[in-house]
């Protein structure tokens, strides 16, 4: 994950200005079908933003043995609540150097939000269900989207010039490789669209598999 | 920070499985001449409960229902119901951590020749481990009784019930993620007890057996004999994923079957199966 720390310290000193622009943002894959759960984040290339004083409380349910959503985008400093809808207890958990917690065995909504303090991607799971997979992409700029079924995801921010790049859970490379800089200070809307290459998703499987059977 | 909403902890789950089988010999017969080969058509309907009362411990129970039909040897088409209750513990947190698994298991089979018919019971005892996101590699040692009230004597002096049965053996397996939806498995196992030989009447087979019994199941003038043996298996699984819940496989068994008086025996199995887990 690209970090500005000269950009985020200005954006702590510097008035905010009307989002009046906007990054229509298309992620497609080599084949090029339309990619979902893709987050577009634009880091602008200076300390021109202030970041506002509160970050919404974002959640990320688990409803039948799975996070919903599979891929949360938030800001650094987001707290997350994760409710359990299901009819058993779940234990998450993530190792991720981002954030590593758990929340131990729980039905229901945990007392307690996690916040999210530093940016990078943090992998959930559930230690009972060992195929539950989930993401939080915590992101050092305000400006983020995540894509939709379309491939497609627009972000609104001021008119600037930023290093606009592409995250995904099974995305082939490192996310810096997809950085471009894209200047929306005179079009007001500019459409970009990314082309990446996805590792086949490997998981922990939830299909079943048969037991081979015995005959004597 | 645990939740301000109780919940039961049970998860009930109800499960289909369909199986198209082709075993090679069904008789388990040494001699060419009483090998006999037949498809075979099985369903099955399992309802579960699964429950997590500790952060790395889970407990199932599960009754399964099925019923198999031959093409051929409609002896061997059968009703069964089973009984499992299973518990799984974890050392540590994520998939990696390493767990035992303790399953016990109670079953009555009711096949249309009564010869076979009786309850079943089976143990094992596993440890398993995931390497990675893509390999799951398992040992488990295994017990297993067979008991059936049928079968007259025929032999004197040797008992009739020839599928009153006992084993015992491990099996080592493991599993490997190709892809977003295929994975192999693949196993091993050794088993030492009771077999049974479906066969003609030789001074040899009768002078290993330890049970005799007169079996109309696949023709005129062949016997079941129970004999002692040890089986080496492998078998080989690729699993297609359907989704999170369904899975379309196909599994080849071999097995090698060892026993006195040079009666030793192979059969190999091919089986289709669809396998639904709600």
């Amino acid at each position: 994950m690209t970090t500005s720390l000269g950009a985020l310290l200005g954006l702590a000193i510097i008035p905010a200005v009307a989002q009046a622009a906007q990054i229509a943002a298309s992620v497609n894959d080599d084949s090029g079908r339309p990619v979902a759960d893709a987050v577009v984040v634009a880091v602008p290339v200076d300390a021109l933003r202030a970041l506002p004083d509160r970050v919404p409380t974002r959640m990320v349910d688990q409803v039948d043995k799975e996070f919903v959503p599979k891929v949360l985008a938030v800001r650094v400093g987001t707290s997350v609540t994760f409710p359990n809808h299901d009819n058993v207890r779940h234990h998450v958990y993530s190792f991720s150097p981002a954030k590593r917690f758990e929340l131990p065995l729980y039905a229901g909504v945990p007392a307690e939000p996690v916040v999210f303090d530093k940016p990078g991607v943090v992998v959930l799971g559930c230690n009972i269900h060992d195929w539950m997979l989930g993401y939080v992409y915590v992101s050092e700029s305000p400006y983020f989207a995540k894509t939709k079924g379309d491939g497609k995801a627009v972000i609104e921010l001021p008119p600037h010039a930023y290093v606009v790049r592409v995250w995904h859970p099974q995305l082939d490379g490192d996310e810096k490789a997809t950085s471009r800089t894209i200047d929306v200070t005179r079009s007001g809307k500019v459409d970009a669209v990314w082309k990446v290459t996805l590792k086949p998703e490997v998981r922990v499987r939830r299909a079943p598999i048969p037991s081979p059977g015995r005959g004597y | 920070m645990a939740g301000a909403r109780g919940a039961s902890g049970a998860d009930w789950g109800f499960d289909a499985d369909a199986t198209l089988a082709y075993d090679d010999n069904l008789s388990r017969a040494s001699a060419p001449a009483d090998v006999r080969a037949d498809w075979a058509l099985a369903i099955a309907l399992t309802a579960s409960s699964f429950a997590a009362p500790g952060p790395f411990d889970a407990f199932m129970v599960a009754i399964r229902g099925g019923a198999e039909g031959f093409h051929r040897y409609h002896g061997l088409d059968n009703g069964s119901i089973e009984a499992t209750a299973s518990y799984r513990r974890k050392w540590g947190l994520g998939p990696e951590a390493p767990w035992v698994l303790l399953e016990a298991s109670a079953a009555y089979y009711d096949y249309d020749v009564d010869l076979r018919t009786g309850p079943r019971f089976a143990a094992r005892v596993g440890v398993g481990k995931r390497f990675g996101e893509s390999l799951e590699a398992r040992i488990a040692l295994f017990g297993e009784l067979r008991r059936s009230p049928y079968g007259e004597p025929d032999v004197p002096g040797i008992s009739g019930k020839v599928f009153n049965l006992d084993g015992h053996g491990i099996d080592v397996s493991g599993s490997y993620a190709l892809g977003d939806d295929i994975a192999l498995a693949i196993g091993t196992t050794w088993r030492r007890g009771d077999v049974v030989s479906t066969a003609s009447e030789t001074t040899q087979i009768v002078s290993g057996a330890t049970a005799i019994a007169e079996d109309p199941t696949f023709g005129e003038d062949l016997y079941d004999y129970r004999l002692r043996g040890t089986t080496r298996s492998v078998d080989l699984t690729i699993s297609r994923a359907l989704g999170n819940r369904a899975s379309i496989n196909l599994t080849y068994v071999a097995d090698w079957t060892s026993v006195a008086e040079r009666l030793d025996y192979r059969n190999h199995t091919v089986r289709l199966t669809f396998l639904y887990r709600n």
